[in-house]
């Protein structure tokens, strides 16, 4: 008798561990992710330059000659990997000038440019989700290689300095939704180079306004 | 189902509106008008002490440099009389006197006045000195004679002439090297492309231009240091 008890007790206890067994084995099943979400997005941007250090000293105005391109990759619903190319004209015309070029002296009408063309590497968090949400501001940072060429014409007479440098740029901005696959882009990135022996570092705020494309 | 008409109208209504402040981002911008080209170079010999000399001497002629075989010289010789006289109003201000009957002295320094009626980069420029050969190096140094070239002795020069470019050199006579009969330059003003254009402007940039190749050159004048 006393062992019928314990083999009931036996077949008791194992079915209930079979039975939640099979309870936490069938919650564990995969279910599929109803929730939108987009898989990548194209932007084009029209930038405005803000000249800081460097490149303020030498043209001394803010650029409205930029544009960009960025193609963003969804790992998930508000984390996306990039690239950017960012082109930025600096432009001042400086009037009458003299400047002294190895004991040539040389007085004429100066115009001085700074070019900067930038290819970044870029990762972004979304803060809401692009496929739902009407606006989805968002934090990125980019990183790559970033091309400076200073050129100044005096009279005709050109002189000219460049290189590549590596740089770092942190962006925020937000997208608005104006239909499930169109977003007006704004953004502010800060743009940063670290210096080399030819060049020192270089710095300067981007202001990217745009459509953003999603696919 | 989407609406692929209305998307591609979307799409393609943002792609132009983001492409016009792109495209005006591509102009950029530079010299539009002669002036915005025109250059006063000079350069000079340091060792030079250019408070010295007091008389100078200079030819009442710009000479104008001509490629062989060319049939029209294309640079006026109108302006030379008023170039000539800028450059005297300059040298007087800076304290230096014109060697002339009245004085009776002889010049230490001589400036000569060259327009190129061409182009040159990288220009031998001995080969167009001998135009000034007829000059004989004027009244006061006939012993020195059409063989001497002027040199630069010990510094950079701007080797680009623009055609209409005049060029104002200032040798030290009292140096001249006899072995070698070179005389040295120990000034030098390039004034670029200043005789190009409509007369209009020729006239206002000499004024402006020739002035100017003696203001950026500290070092001259009796009082200098």
């Amino acid at each position: 008798m006393k062992i019928k008890t314990y083999i009931a007790l036996y077949i008791l206890a194992f079915s209930t561990t079979a039975i939640q067994a099979q309870h936490i084995y069938a919650n564990t099943t995969p279910v599929k992710d109803v929730t939108p979400s987009i898989n990548s997005l194209f932007i084009i941007n029209y930038n405005m330059g803000v000249a800081t250090g460097s490149i303020k000293e030498f043209t001394q105005k803010n650029s409205y000659r930029g544009t960009s391109i960025e193609y963003r990759a969804f790992l998930s619903n508000k984390l996306s990997l990039g690239f950017s190319g960012d082109f930025q004209n600096f432009y001042d015309a400086k009037g009458k000038e003299t400047i002294d070029y190895n004991d040539i002296v040389l007085t004429g009408n100066a115009y001085n440019w700074v070019y900067t063309s930038s290819l970044l590497g870029t990762v972004h968090y979304h803060i809401t989700n692009p496929a739902t949400s009407k606006v989805v501001p968002y934090l990125g940072i980019g990183a790559g290689g970033v091309y400076t060429s200073y050129e100044k014409t005096i009279g005709g007479v050109d002189f000219q300095g460049d290189d590549w440098q590596f740089g770092i740029a942190p962006e925020a901005g937000f997208l608005l939704k104006l239909n499930r696959h169109l977003f007006l882009n704004a953004s502010a990135r800060y743009n940063y180079t670290f210096g080399n022996d030819n060049m020192n570092s270089q710095k300067y705020w981007t202001i990217k306004t745009g459509f953003a494309f999603a696919f | 189902m989407y609406n692929i008409k209305r998307l591609t109208k979307s799409w393609v209504t943002a792609l132009s509106v983001a492409l016009i402040p792109t495209l005006f981002s591509c102009d950029t911008q530079g010299p539009e008008y002669i002036e915005d080209y025109d250059l006063v170079t000079t350069t000079h010999e340091a060792k030079f002490n250019f408070s010295e000399p007091t008389y100078y001497e200079i030819p009442d002629t710009i000479v104008h440099i001509v490629p062989e075989g060319t049939i029209k010289d294309p640079i006026t010789h109108e302006y030379d009389h008023h170039t000539i006289s800028l450059i005297k109003e300059e040298m007087n201000t800076l304290g230096y006197i014109e060697a002339d009957d009245t004085n009776n002295a002889t010049p230490q320094i001589m400036l000569t006045v060259s327009a190129m009626s061409t182009s040159y980069v990288g220009v031998i420029y001995y080969d167009w000195y001998d135009y000034w050969g007829w000059y004989g190096w004027g009244n006061y140094y006939p012993w020195l004679g059409p063989g001497y070239t002027p040199w630069y002795p010990n510094y950079n020069s701007y080797y680009a002439y623009k055609i209409g470019s005049v060029i104002i050199q200032m040798m030290d006579m009292e140096n001249a090297d006899t072995e070698n009969k070179k005389l040295p330059i120990v000034w030098e003003a390039n004034i670029s492309g200043l005789l190009e254009g409509s007369d209009s402007y020729i006239q206002s940039r000499i004024e402006k231009n020739i002035p100017q190749a003696f203001e950026q050159s500290t070092y001259l004048g009796k009082n200098s240091k």
